[in-house]
């Protein structure tokens, strides 16, 4: 188990060395700051002054380095479009961003966990067929175009909602079920297909054969092993859902990280976007992390030898 | 092989079916644009301002799906913007599976630090917020239909080289491949005669939906505003105008989404039905 | 209680296929007496096994139609039982061992849990009474330090122990017959032997009934009382076990006798005999065997043969048995 745990760790690290070394080049490629930020009569000089001023000058392996030392003690960098630490920048919205993660996971798992069990249940059945395709519709549309929708209709049509910004219980509501909705329509498939699986296999008839309660054979045999997949799936969905959040962010207006990264490439404010995917995938390795943790916990096959 | 009757083959082909015929319709859409629109996608008319669709009040049988905040023809744009979501997604399908494949191949026959190294770079990218790092790309390098095709490959390579390298993996450990290489059979010959026979279906799966996720991606970037850019009308593209006008023309963001929508489905239910068809297990 | 603790008649078991029905089962009858150890011998697809899930409503009843004249347990009539009626049957009356211990059991819970919770279920114990028990239980099949086993999952014992502990599930609730489906077959052979003597004595000492299904007739001749022979889902022979070795009356259950190579030796299940069973979506006239009998006959292929008794209680389904000697 400890060996197990380890090399997810290693395996994490070594992936977040790896985002964070592209992360570096991509925001390197994309053209010289220097030349945005200078003013329109600078001259040659006062661009190289900027340059060694800001560090540009040194070679790319110094500039890496300090990167990500800086990077560690929580240094991301300053915007020069914004006129702040780009670490100041995110922690100011971040709390935002992870309550409209949050609220959509927990909003999805709502959804999928029962829904998924139902058509699995019933399946073959009218119920299944109706909730697997809408499912599948789910899959299909656009996120964005959905919580669009979501908006015409509620906040339009029928005027319950606020059409966007936040403050209020109520503006959250239509962009957590955006995230949620597109979220569900995955993990319900999923959750159907794993119960499913369960369902078919012998230790089910096993526990049938033993005059179980058809209850206790679904609860206590069948779903637990069924939601080890779901798990691991509804973990990626989580990591999906911070880092993808921008999107909804930007319809709703929702004062997030993601609102921010989207004006930050408009502004060609690299320091922001950089620090911005940093994050992003900082967030991605290490939910991924805790979701092997989990699972060291809830299976025994992992757990002892 | 037993006898199978019209009905038994069509109930068990009917998702397979389904997906295939949106996506034949799609795709002459696209094709006959120009007989097919019953307006130029770009001609604007501003006498006929946001009709809504011929059902509603207000709405005209000559603009069948409503007009747009400019007097174009929303029915027109759609069958119009199939093309650019179409081959977008055509072209991302056809250079993602190229190169996807490639690497699969690569890490799953070689193995070894090969394997290492590939497989680190897939993690990488998958940590990425992918949608970001695009947004970034195009709007830095500049947007054009290239560039967005390339895009959203980047963004499907992964599923392609993770499914060849699995299935590489497993055929080359079979005995007859250990054989061939033993007694030194060129490289070539092997991937010819023994890989690429077994990675051609899972492919063509992944292919499937991969199409429906690039139309989807592209979606989202035109939607953000870097998408391909010009006078071709895109469905993302006409999304992202209809934001604009949500509280008073709902059809302008409703009929691209669900084009987009039923077009994304029918690649999903083709994956799904080439999936079954071809999952060994479930092999009769 | 005087009547069989199993009593089936006329059992047809059909599955739903894609193209049309598959008949897994068909007309079969089957009695089994208080303390009477049966076997029950055939190839795979010959619907032994399929037989006994269905007499227990094992069955996916989506996927399966069950029709027969009788279908009994302990005298209660299972196929208009409601549900929670025959599920309080299964484990007090009758219980099974399966194949596979592996993936019979339930990988996420520990053995002690498995056992214990027949236990709670039919005889309401608490848990500490439960688990004294179980401890109990391990002990009589033969596991070693049983009270750690119990905090041990699946997947920390060796195939023989997993095996050993499916039949102590299904010795818990003190059944009147046990269903042993092919419970050796995934084991090694020396651990086989261990098993069968295992079961041998459990049964001897509680004189309950036993059905043990298996395709290996060599280690019926030790276990059983009786043997019942099944081809194409129907019960072609069923006799008395020393009756059939030394005198088998139809000719399938000679060819198997006679391929195998030795009484004591294991039996060798892959193709003893040419040719194949008949696809199990077709209705054959006549005998099902006929394609393949060494001793067939005209009205072979034209009326299908029914268990005749041809005395010393051995019955038969053929029209041209083997000789056999008073």
């Amino acid at each position: 188990m400890i060996a197990f745990i380890l090399k997810r760790f290693a395996q994490g690290l070594l992936v977040l060395i790896g985002v964070s070394f592209a992360t570096f080049i991509v925001a390197h490629l994309s053209g010289d700051p220097v030349e945005l930020m200078a003013r329109e009569n600078a001259t040659l000089q006062d661009k190289q002054d900027l340059r060694e001023f800001l560090g540009l000058d040194r070679p790319l392996g110094a500039q890496y380095l300090s990167f990500v030392t800086g990077a560690l003690q929580g240094d991301l960098g300053y915007s020069f479009v914004q006129r702040a630490p780009v670490t100041d920048l995110i922690a100011e919205r971040l709390p935002a961003t992870l309550l409209l993660a949050a609220a959509g996971f927990l909003l999805a798992l709502a959804i999928a966990i029962p829904l998924g069990i139902l058509s699995a249940l019933k399946h073959n059945t009218g119920w299944d067929i109706a909730i697997t395709s809408v499912a599948m519709i789910g899959q299909a549309a656009p996120g964005f175009w959905i919580g669009l929708m979501l908006v015409v209709l509620f906040a339009v049509e029928w005027q319950l909602l606020p059409v966007s910004g936040s403050g209020t219980p109520a503006h959250l509501v239509l962009p957590a079920l955006t995230l949620a909705l597109q979220s569900s329509a995955r993990l319900t498939r999923l959750v159907r297909a794993s119960v499913l699986e369960v369902l078919s296999a012998d230790y089910i008839r096993t526990a049938r054969s033993k005059g179980l309660r058809e209850r206790t054979v679904l609860f206590i045999h069948a779903f637990r092993g069924a939601m080890i997949p779901v798990v691991t799936m509804a973990g990626l969905e989580l990591a999906e859902l911070v880092s993808g959040a921008f999107i909804t962010e930007t319809i709703f207006a929702w004062p997030g990280v993601g609102r921010l990264a989207v004006n930050a490439v408009a502004q060609r404010d690299f320091p922001v976007i950089q620090g911005v995917v940093l994050l992003a995938a900082v967030f991605f390795v290490v939910i991924n992390f805790l979701v092997d943790l989990l699972y060291v916990v809830i299976d025994p096959r992992v757990r002892l030898r | 092989m037993t006898q199978v009757s019209v009905s038994t083959f069509l109930r068990r082909n009917v998702i397979g079916l389904i997906g295939l015929t949106i996506l034949s319709v799609a795709a002459a859409l696209a094709l006959f644009a120009p007989w097919i629109a019953p307006h130029p996608p770009s001609q604007v008319n501003l006498t006929a301002r946001l009709l809504p669709p011929f059902w509603v009040e207000g709405g005209q049988i000559s603009y069948p799906l409503g007009t747009d905040n400019v007097g174009r023809d929303v029915l027109s744009r759609i069958i119009y913007g199939a093309q650019v979501s179409l081959s977008v997604g055509g072209g991302a399908v056809v250079i993602g599976a190229f190169v996807g494949s490639l690497i699969g191949i690569l890490a799953g026959y070689f193995g070894g630090w090969v394997d290492a190294v590939l497989s680190f770079v897939i993690n990488v990218q998958l940590s990425f917020p992918f949608t970001l790092l695009a947004i970034f790309l195009l709007a830095t390098f500049g947007g054009g239909f290239l560039s967005v095709v390339i895009v959203v490959a980047l963004a499907t390579w992964v599923n392609y080289a993770r499914v060849v390298r699995g299935q590489v993996m497993s055929v080359t450990h079979q005995d007859y491949v250990e054989a061939a290489r033993s007694v030194g059979v060129p490289v070539a010959q092997i991937l010819w005669r023994y890989i690429l026979p077994n990675i051609l279906s899972p492919i063509i799966v992944v292919a499937s939906f991969s199409m429906a996720q690039a139309i989807l991606t592209e979606a989202a970037l035109s939607f953000l505003g870097v998408g391909v850019s010009g006078t071709r009308p895109s469905w993302g593209m006409m999304l992202n105008d209809g934001r604009t006008y949500l509280q008073n023309a709902w059809w302008m963001t409703a009929m691209p989404g669900i084009a987009t929508a039923l077009t994304v489905l029918a690649g999903n239910l083709c994956g799904d039905w080439l999936q079954d068809r071809t999952d060994p297990r479930l092999r009769r | 209680m005087t009547g069989p603790v199993l009593d089936i008649c006329g059992l047809t078991v059909d599955f739903r296929g894609d193209a049309g029905p598959v008949h897994a089962v068909r007309d079969l009858s089957l009695q089994v007496a208080a303390g009477e150890v049966v076997g029950i011998v055939g190839e795979s697809g010959s619907g032994k096994s399929v037989t006994m899930l269905a007499a227990m409503g094992l069955l996916d009843s989506r996927r399966t139609v069950i029709s027969a004249d009788r279908l009994a347990v302990d005298g209660q009539d299972v196929l208009t039982l409601a549900p929670r009626a025959l599920a309080d049957l299964r484990g007090p009356v009758v219980s099974f061992v399966f194949q596979d211990p592996l993936t019979a059991l339930n990988p996420l819970l520990t053995v002690g849990r498995q056992i214990t919770e027949g236990l709670r279920r039919h005889r309401g114990l608490t848990r500490t009474a439960a688990r004294a028990l179980a401890v109990d239980l391990l002990g009589q099949v033969g596991i070693p330090e049983p009270a750690l086993r119990l905090r041990q999952f699946p997947h920390q014992l060796s195939g023989g122990m997993r095996q050993r502990v499916m039949i102590a599930i299904a010795l818990a609730v003190d059944p009147k017959l046990l269903i042993a489906d092919e419970p050796t077959t995934a084991l090694d052979v020396t651990v086989q032997a261990e098993i069968v003597r295992l079961v041998q004595s459990i049964q001897s000492a509680r004189g309950m009934a036993m059905v043990w299904v298996t395709h290996d007739l060599a280690l019926l001749a030790r276990l059983a009382h009786r043997v019942v022979v099944m081809y194409a889902g129907r019960v072609v022979e069923d006799a008395p076990v020393a009756r059939l070795y030394s005198a088998p009356a139809h000719p399938y259950t000679a060819a198997l006798l006679a391929s195998g190579s030795r009484i004591d030796a294991p039996f060798d299940p892959s193709e003893p005999i040419p040719g194949a069973p008949p696809d199990p979506r077709l209705a054959v006239p006549g005998c099902s065997f006929a394609p393949r009998c060494a001793r067939v006959q005209a009205s072979c292929h034209s009326e299908r043969p029914i268990l005749t008794d041809l005395g010393q209680g051995q019955r038969a389904a053929c029209w041209n048995p083997v000789q056999v000697p008073a």
